[in-house]
């Protein structure tokens, strides 16, 4: 398994739209710390509630924009061109010349995904989280969105919390989209399944926003609205998803 | 070259998702509709935001026009162009006398031609649908009108929005064509085109937010340097009696289709060897 996951790591990584994607954010990440600043720090709970930044909550806000970035361009274009990229290309032919189990291939390409997207969370809330503390105006105490009031302490563990949500959504999109490159004949059809899925979704039901604007359902989880719908969704598409994709995967006629 | 261009016209429709696109207009016109049905819950019938039979076809494609479509075109230009070009098979077109530049100029006036049909299926079915779904009255109150317009009058202005319409796929296109002949990869192609689309819809609000520091008309000169902002708010502006903007967005969507075919053009010049 550890060298199912080195070579795919590597692959991953000779994909130069990996390192250029990543490039990309970190530019988007660093023009997300200027235009809050310029801003004169104020940003949006959602459409109806805006507040004021300051040393312990600005974490929180980076990924109202970026989150549509994860969500629409990144993981949709690593996802479809490791599960579908290589195998309709040919490339992967070559991995499975090696008798390995079908689904550690699956797992591995999912466990290099989903580590990629949580480096790339956790950086977001380091620099976030430092941006923060330095540039914005200190405050000892603040609240959220229909919540008490915190210190510097709380308010960390309700970005980790944050963020940690957020996360769980980008793996449902990343189960998403790995479902879609599997049953799509090409890559094309697969990014175009699974950015119809995010969009569709909305039309099918409001619960569905957090594929959009990430920021806003999680903001309002966390002030202890709409858990159970939430909660429930992100469970049920998760597993589906997934077994569906594992399913398929297996059963998949490989060659000719 | 009309032989190359009959030829590109045949590839085109031997995709399945060329004919799954068409499939597709029936399922969006029924969810536009539905949704300006739960709008009219809300709305007096003398706005013009409210939906009868005569102005549907315009309300209708208002909100697909910057979503689906420009995602059709996407689509489309990232199969004929990147998927031809990079998995080899445009060297069976290449092996007759015809240069790349020139192929590509083929495949730009088929996804005109393609974009100018979808429309026609559009129309068509906005009008059936809006007979069956809404209310019919023989006049209704039109967007920057002063007067109510009357069935006849309504069916001008609703020609005259798709054609303005037709203008900005034309121009997305020009963009997105750029995109997908410098692309290597399809994925990129569309990661890249919907990264055009995001920072469209994203830039225009965020000079909402720098008001007070520029004067009132250059923000919404520079609002309406956005394709998307023009299919959104611009064309019903556009059709208004006395329009003073009507100038700027045929001048920016000429740019845009000016600059793009510029480029296209430098691009495919330096790129017409590399198939010998």
């Amino acid at each position: 398994m550890r060298s199912i996951l080195l070579s795919e790591y590597e692959r991953a990584f000779k994909r130069k739209k990996t390192s250029i994607g990543i490039l990309v954010y970190c530019f988007l990440l660093t023009l997300e710390c200027v235009f809050l600043y310029l801003t004169g720090g104020i940003s949006f709970y959602d459409a109806n509630h805006s507040v004021q930044l300051n040393s312990i909550n600005t974490a929180s806000f980076f990924l109202r924009e970026l989150g549509l970035f994860i969500n629409f361009i990144l993981i949709p274009m690593f996802v479809v061109d490791s599960f579908n990229g290589e195998y309709s290309s040919g490339a992967l032919r070559l991995v499975l010349i090696r008798p390995q189990k079908r689904v550690s291939l699956f797992l591995a390409k999912w466990i290099v995904q989903a580590s990629l997207i949580l480096a790339l969370t956790v950086f977001t809330w380091l620099i976030a989280t430092i941006f923060g503390q330095m540039i914005m105006p200190y405050v000892s105490e603040t609240n959220f969105l229909n919540t008490e009031s915190m210190n510097i302490f709380e308010g960390l563990i309700y970005s980790i919390k944050f963020y940690g949500l957020s996360y769980v959504i980008f793996l449902c999109v990343i189960g998403l989209s790995s479902f879609m490159s599997i049953v799509m004949p090409n890559p094309i059809m697969a990014y175009m399944g699974t950015v119809a899925c995010l969009i569709g979704g909305v039309y099918i039901s409001g619960q569905f926003i957090y594929f959009v604007i990430v920021s806003d359902s999680v903001f309002e989880v966390l002030g202890n609205a709409n858990q159970y719908g939430f909660y429930s969704s992100l469970l049920f598409l998760f597993v589906i998803s997934h077994i569906m994709s594992i399913g398929i995967w297996n059963r998949k006629q490989w060659m000719g | 070259m009309s032989k190359l261009l009959a030829s590109e016209w045949e590839r085109l429709w031997k995709r399945k998702v060329t004919w799954l696109m068409f499939a597709a207009i029936p399922i969006m016109v029924y969810a536009a509709a539905k949704y300006c049905l739960h709008q009219n819950n809300n709305l007096s019938p003398d706005l013009p935001q409210f939906t009868v039979a005569g102005n549907f076809p315009v309300l209708g494609l208002a909100e697909m026009l910057m979503t689906a479509f420009n995602f059709v075109v996407l689509v489309i230009a990232a199969m004929i162009v990147t998927e031809e070009y990079r998995s080899g098979q445009l060297r069976m077109v290449l092996i007759r006398a015809h240069s790349f530049q020139q192929i590509i100029i083929a495949k730009y006036i088929v996804l005109a031609g393609f974009i100018f049909l979808y429309l026609v299926a559009y129309f068509i079915s906005c009008y059936g649908m809006g007979y069956a779904l809404f209310s019919n009255p023989e006049t209704y109150p039109q967007f920057h009108y002063q007067d109510h317009v009357t069935l006849g009058e309504g069916f001008i202005y609703n020609l005259k929005f798709y054609g303005l319409a037709f203008l900005t796929l034309v121009a997305m296109s020009s963009v997105v064509f750029f995109i997908a002949i410098v692309s290597h990869t399809t994925t990129t192609t569309l990661g890249i085109g919907i990264g055009f689309l995001l920072i469209s819809f994203l830039y225009p609000n965020i000079i909402q937010l720098f008001q007070q520091f520029l004067n009132n008309e250059v923000v919404i000169k520079l609002f309406f340097t956005s394709i998307p902002m023009i299919q959104w708010e611009g064309l019903t502006l556009m059709l208004a009696k006395s329009s003073s903007l009507y100038g700027w967005m045929l001048l920016v969507l000429s740019c845009y289709i000016l600059l793009f075919h510029l480029l296209i053009i430098l691009v495919t010049r330096r790129k017409s060897d590399i198939f010998i």
